[in-house]
């Protein structure tokens, strides 16, 4: 027997969440071309943890970065779901989104510079990702997400599909495809930000591409098995890869993440 | 159908009394106005820009028309827009739907039935049944398990045609059916279009550019270019005088009657 260190308890249990996690609200993103919106989302995530670092930090109120990040990220979300339903193309409201988050987030970061010593450096604590300092907290949390993100994927993921696939066809037999959208985009909001926050905005950008991206390019019409498997392996081969060269772990699922992701680019160049 | 057996006379018609529709504030229909009896297989032809699929979107109540009346076989459709879900079977452009997503066939077809239950919306057999049926009518049984992505054009537009059909609709309202297909494919769209008008007494309004293919079925033509211009049997709307009314760049050379592609000025 390999004796365990329980310092890496919660760190192996995180990556598995998070490849879980990441694996669920993966193929909906890919599925629906929204892997731009996936990572946009991030901005918001930084702009919401600034402003919970200077709430907390600068004006001493008891509001956790964590909440303000999950809040401006499902506004963001929501933002971008109403430019959409409002017409404008994904891209055109993905754009509109993230100009105000990272208006917000400059406009915070020069705010946070002047009233507090280290609360930017505490905010771009959650960018390059505090991964390797985890905790029980971080595990309680992230399973509280998972137990309410992959219910709701699964349940509604015949419609998420087919209002990607057809959104007018869709409408006119009367699914009410605005409300799935907001449902959408609020599902993958509170993922990306409960990842961005447990793995830093560094990582979750990657770790949200990949499963759904290898499972769209698998063609299944039934992803997640693959998206599972590809979530989980690379975050725990990735901590594992780590902790063997040394280096942060961030950096280990990362090295995983963009290899699957250039063997992919390479497959779909050969074929 | 039953749920309409008291709408009156009115029920054996699909008429619109000038109506006016656009987007964001434009007009792009102006005073249309035509009246339609069932049985009816019916073309609505124009130019590029011409207000044929704002036309379709507001008979099958997916866009609200400005002013004026729309009456479905004795519904508004905006007045009862499930029972209109239930009378009425779309197939959008092809164009619009999502190829890159891997669905299979069977998906597909399915959600014609789907849509109606609520969630978990999961196939069971007797909803695979209904589908292998109405892949059947459409000439695509045992095409199930395929990806959509993986048919020709023509087997697509017949997918989407299935789950249409898969909800026993009264009349089926197909936006561009025959694009992206050669000759060949059209007059095979056509003829099983004509196949479940007759057999099935589906009506049948779709809209096309080139209507050669249904020249044959001798269909009621709707001439329009933002207003309608001329609705009648193919003969008498095809003329060069009426025809120069809605194709603006319309150019007459030795036996052949060329149509432009230009819009009316809006």
């Amino acid at each position: 027997m390999f004796p365990i260190n329980p310092v890496l308890i919660p760190v192996y249990l995180t990556a598995v969440l998070s490849g879980l996690l990441a694996g669920s609200v993966s193929p909906a993103l890919a599925y629906s071309k929204s892997v731009t919106f996936g990572i946009t989302l991030m901005h918001s995530v930084l702009a919401g943890a600034l402003i919970g670092v200077y709430l907390h930090d600068a004006l001493h109120l008891p509001v956790n970065p964590l909440l303000t990040a999950v809040v401006m990220s499902l506004t963001a979300s929501l933002l971008t779901a109403e430019a959409v339903a409002r017409g404008f193309p994904e891209d055109a409201a993905v754009a509109i989104s993230v100009s105000v988050s990272v208006s917000v987030a400059v406009i915070m970061t020069y705010v946070v510079a002047l009233t507090t010593p280290y609360g930017v450096s505490n905010a771009f604590g959650y960018v390059f990702g505090v991964s390797a300092l985890v905790t029980w907290h971080d595990v309680v949390r992230l399973t509280a997400v998972l137990v309410m993100v992959i219910p709701l994927i699964h349940l509604f993921w015949c419609e998420f599909k087919y209002v990607a696939f057809d959104p007018e066809g869709a409408e006119a037999m009367g699914l009410p495809v605005r409300a799935y959208r907001y449902l959408y985009y609020f599902t993958a909001s509170v993922a990306v930000a409960s990842l961005a926050m447990s793995l830093g905005v560094l990582l979750a950008h990657v770790i949200i591409s990949v499963p759904g991206l290898l499972a769209l390019r698998a063609r299944s019409s039934n992803p997640f098995k693959l998206s599972y498997f590809v979530g989980v392996a690379v975050m725990t081969v990735g901590y594992t890869l780590a902790w063997s060269l040394n280096i942060p772990p961030s950096g280990g699922v990362g090295i995983l993440a963009s290899g699957a992701l250039v063997t992919l680019l390479v497959m779909r160049r050969g074929s | 159908m039953q749920h309409l057996s008291d709408a009156g006379i009115e029920e054996r018609f699909v008429s619109l009394h000038s109506v006016y529709a656009g987007y964001n504030g434009k007009l792009v229909l102006v005073d249309v106005t035509f009246k339609l009896e069932s049985p009816f297989f019916a073309v609505l032809m124009g130019p590029n820009g011409a207000g044929k699929t704002t036309l379709l979107r507001v008979i099958i109540g997916l866009l609200k028309p400005i002013k004026g009346d729309v009456i479905v076989y004795g519904i508004r459709p905006w007045g009862k827009p499930e029972v209109i879900r239930e009378t009425i079977g779309y197939v959008p452009q092809l164009l619009l739907v999502r190829q890159d997503v891997p669905v299979r066939v069977e998906e597909v077809v399915a959600m014609g039935i789907l849509s109606r239950l609520p969630p978990p919306r999961r196939l069971t057999k007797r909803i695979r049944d209904e589908v292998s049926k109405a892949l059947s009518m459409v000439g695509l049984k045992g095409l199930e398990g395929h990806l959509f992505n993986e048919l020709s054009g023509g087997q697509k537009q017949r997918v989407l045609i299935a789950r249409a059909l898969v909800r026993k609709p009264k009349l089926l309202v197909l936006d561009e059916p025959c694009s992206m297909l050669d000759f060949k494919a059209r007059c095979e769209m056509i003829k099983l279009l004509q196949k479940l008008h007759v057999e099935r007494g589906v009506d049948i309004l779709l809209t096309a550019h080139d209507i050669s293919p249904c020249l044959i079925l001798e269909p009621t033509v709707i001439l329009i270019n933002k207003r309608v211009y001329a609705v009648g049997k193919l003969r008498d709307v095809l003329r060069p005088e009426t025809l120069k009314l809605a194709y603006p760049s319309l150019t007459e050379v030795e036996g052949a009657i060329i149509l432009g592609e230009d819009h009316v000025p809006h």
